[in-house]
């Protein structure tokens, strides 16, 4: 469904001192440099697939996914969506995908919801049955009823997300592209989005690509993640297998014998990996993958433990440590 | 193409544009009362001063009723054409990227829009202008069914002018982002030399080509003139197809530029 070659998106950004000689030096002359926000991408999401696009702030994903519904050209580099060049803006295209982005209302700002969906019912062509079942479906399962009569600048955050996806998804595209869509979100909001998004994946079969900061998000929606570090695919496969190519240690936590009632000598953990915490009750280190067993072994002989726990590192650490090295302005 | 869509569009324009009710009672009645307080303050002084009976081919109350009609009409001509839905600021805003993924005409659903964002603009008109003509027409302005019918019609097609004519002119913001002080010189040039800070006529002799040359008379003083019963139908009909004429230039300049434009469109937060 979406078939991606070599995708690069280059712009020319204007830089500006700061302060105001910087603005009045801007007025007369300004220096203009080239950021590439996407390089080289290449990769493919099939029918019914959930794929997760994940990186650090400007590291081109809201650019591959306008890319790829056709919003901004590329420098560089070809793309398929559904068969269609999605720069071409093709109708029968347009008619097909849909972009949702939490960060930027879709929805009139002025008018109540249902207003908004009756238009789109118009611009997408929708026979009055299909409009209706759809409708209903989608306000059944996201649990909206008089919210969609009430102006949307009146709304909750989460009504207002549950609002646009419903405006988003009113045309059943077969291509979604979901920007950051649980993005301040209280939990309750976030968990109704993931579920929505499940159910409505399950009975459609839509490609899905989400991009989103929530490691939470990425855990229960995303079986694939792609990973964008300065622009660049680093990772493309399951999310399991980021934790063994990245996850190099583990996590070792030792619950201590409470008849010790101290906290351990600093000298018992030395040599046994990065102390992450220390109490009087449990002491927590990070553990090069090859030597836990062996640093195990080590703990269980130098402390009182009580219990102990091996853990891989967290997909949100793994992933921050990718992401770690630097972050690049948006353009 | 689908014209019930562009209905749709315009009609939700209209109640967008409509659900701020103080909002709309009190632009009525100031944007009337103070047009007709600047109109009758200036021109009974110009009149006064000069000592003229006539200017630029109206006499007194008649010029009180020129610059009155012209001003509500310009209200109709324009529309929001510097507002939060205005093509500029969609393309700095990035409103732009809801219009571009939809299986639509951005320009066929902006122009609809701005059509059924006149409502408010045309409910104030025929509230305080259409009494107003009726009641202070005056010999020099024989205001008659037949020169509303006729006038309404102008308006539409300098509606259509005056928003084609400002488009490509929107389309800069591709380039230089905030184009807001570029609309505002536009909109200005063109109330000066489209009839509307003063009667076409009043201007001298030599500009008079200029005048006939630009588009810009069939935005507010050929419309108005027709309203107001001072153009027979023959004039009319020319009139009117010369605004065509213009209206299918500025679109093909607009397209161009939109296409050229929508190349370097980003939207906000890449």
């Amino acid at each position: 469904m979406i078939d991606v070659e070599h995708l690069s998106k280059t712009f020319r950004v204007a830089r500006k001192d700061p302060g105001f000689l910087g603005s009045l030096r801007s007025m007369f002359r300004r220096e203009v440099v080239e950021v590439t926000a996407v390089r080289d991408v290449s990769f493919r999401v099939a029918e019914g697939e959930i794929v997760g696009l994940i990186g650090a702030n400007g590291a081109g994903k809201t650019t591959l996914v306008k890319m790829l519904a056709g919003i901004v050209h590329p420098s560089g580099g070809r793309a398929s969506v559904l068969g269609f060049d999605p720069w071409a803006r093709d109708d029968r295209f347009r008619a097909q995908i849909a972009l949702v982005m939490g960060q930027k209302a879709q929805l009139w700002w002025d008018l109540p919801p249902a207003d908004s969906l009756l238009l789109l019912k118009e611009i997408y062509r929708l026979p009055d049955a299909q409009y209706r079942d759809t409708l209903d479906e989608l306000t059944t399962v996201l649990g909206l009823g008089d919210e969609l009569r009430t102006p949307v600048r009146k709304l909750s955050l989460g009504q207002r997300m549950k609002a646009e996806l419903v405006a988003a998804l009113l045309h059943r595209p077969r291509v979604v592209f979901l920007d950051e869509p649980t993005i301040g979100l209280d939990v309750t909001a976030q968990r109704a989005v993931r579920d929505f998004l499940l159910r409505y994946r399950e009975r459609h079969r839509p490609a899905i690509v989400l991009t989103s900061h929530s490691m939470d998000d990425i855990e229960r929606l995303c079986p694939r993640v792609l990973i964008l570090k300065d622009g660049v695919l680093v990772h493309d496969g399951a999310l399991a297998d980021v934790v063994a190519r990245y996850g190099d240690d583990k996590v070792v936590t030792v619950t201590l014998d409470p008849a010790a009632a101290a906290a351990p000598d600093p000298r018992a953990l030395d040599g046994l990996g990065t102390v992450l915490e220390t109490s009087a009750t449990t002491v927590r280190l990070r553990i090069p993958r090859a030597r836990v067993a062996a640093a195990a072994g080590e703990l269980l002989r130098r402390l009182p433990v009580a219990d102990l726990l091996i853990e891989e590192t967290d997909i949100a650490t793994i992933i921050e440590r990718i992401f770690s090295e630097r972050e690049r302005p948006v353009p | 193409m689908s014209l019930r869509l562009y209905l749709d569009a315009a009609a939700t324009q209209a109640r967008r544009s409509l659900a701020y009710r103080v909002d709309f009672w009190v632009e009525a009645a100031v944007v009337f009362l103070v047009s007709l307080g600047v109109a009758w303050s200036l021109w009974t002084a110009v009149f006064d001063a000069t000592g003229a009976a006539r200017i630029g081919g109206f006499d007194r109350p008649g010029m009180v009723l020129y610059v009155v009609t012209v001003l509500l009409a310009a209200k109709l001509v324009r529309g929001a054409d510097l507002g939060d839905a205005a093509v500029s600021s969609d393309v700095f805003e990035g409103g732009l990227t809801r219009y571009l993924l939809y299986p639509a005409s951005y320009r066929g659903l902006k122009y609809a829009e701005h059509v059924g964002g006149l409502v408010p603009a045309l409910v104030q008109l025929v509230l305080f202008g259409a009494p107003f003509l009726l009641l202070l027409s005056t010999p020099e302005a024989p205001v008659s069914p037949g020169s509303l019918a006729m006038g309404a019609v102008s308006l539409l097609v300098a509606n259509l002018l005056c928003w084609l004519l400002l488009f490509p002119f929107h389309c800069v913001a591709f380039w230089a982002e905030g184009v807001w002080t570029l609309v505002l010189a536009v909109r200005f040039v063109g109330d000066l030399l489209g009839g509307v800070m003063i009667p076409l006529g009043a201007f001298p002799a030599w500009t008079q080509p200029w005048h006939a040359a630009l588009p810009f008379r069939h935005l507010y003083a050929e419309p108005v003139e027709t309203l107001l019963g001072r153009r027979d139908v023959a004039t009319w009909a020319t009139d009117l197809a010369a605004a065509g004429a213009w209206c299918l230039v500025l679109a093909v300049v607009g397209q161009a530029t939109f296409l050229a434009g929508r190349r370097r469109y980003t939207g906000p937060g890449i």
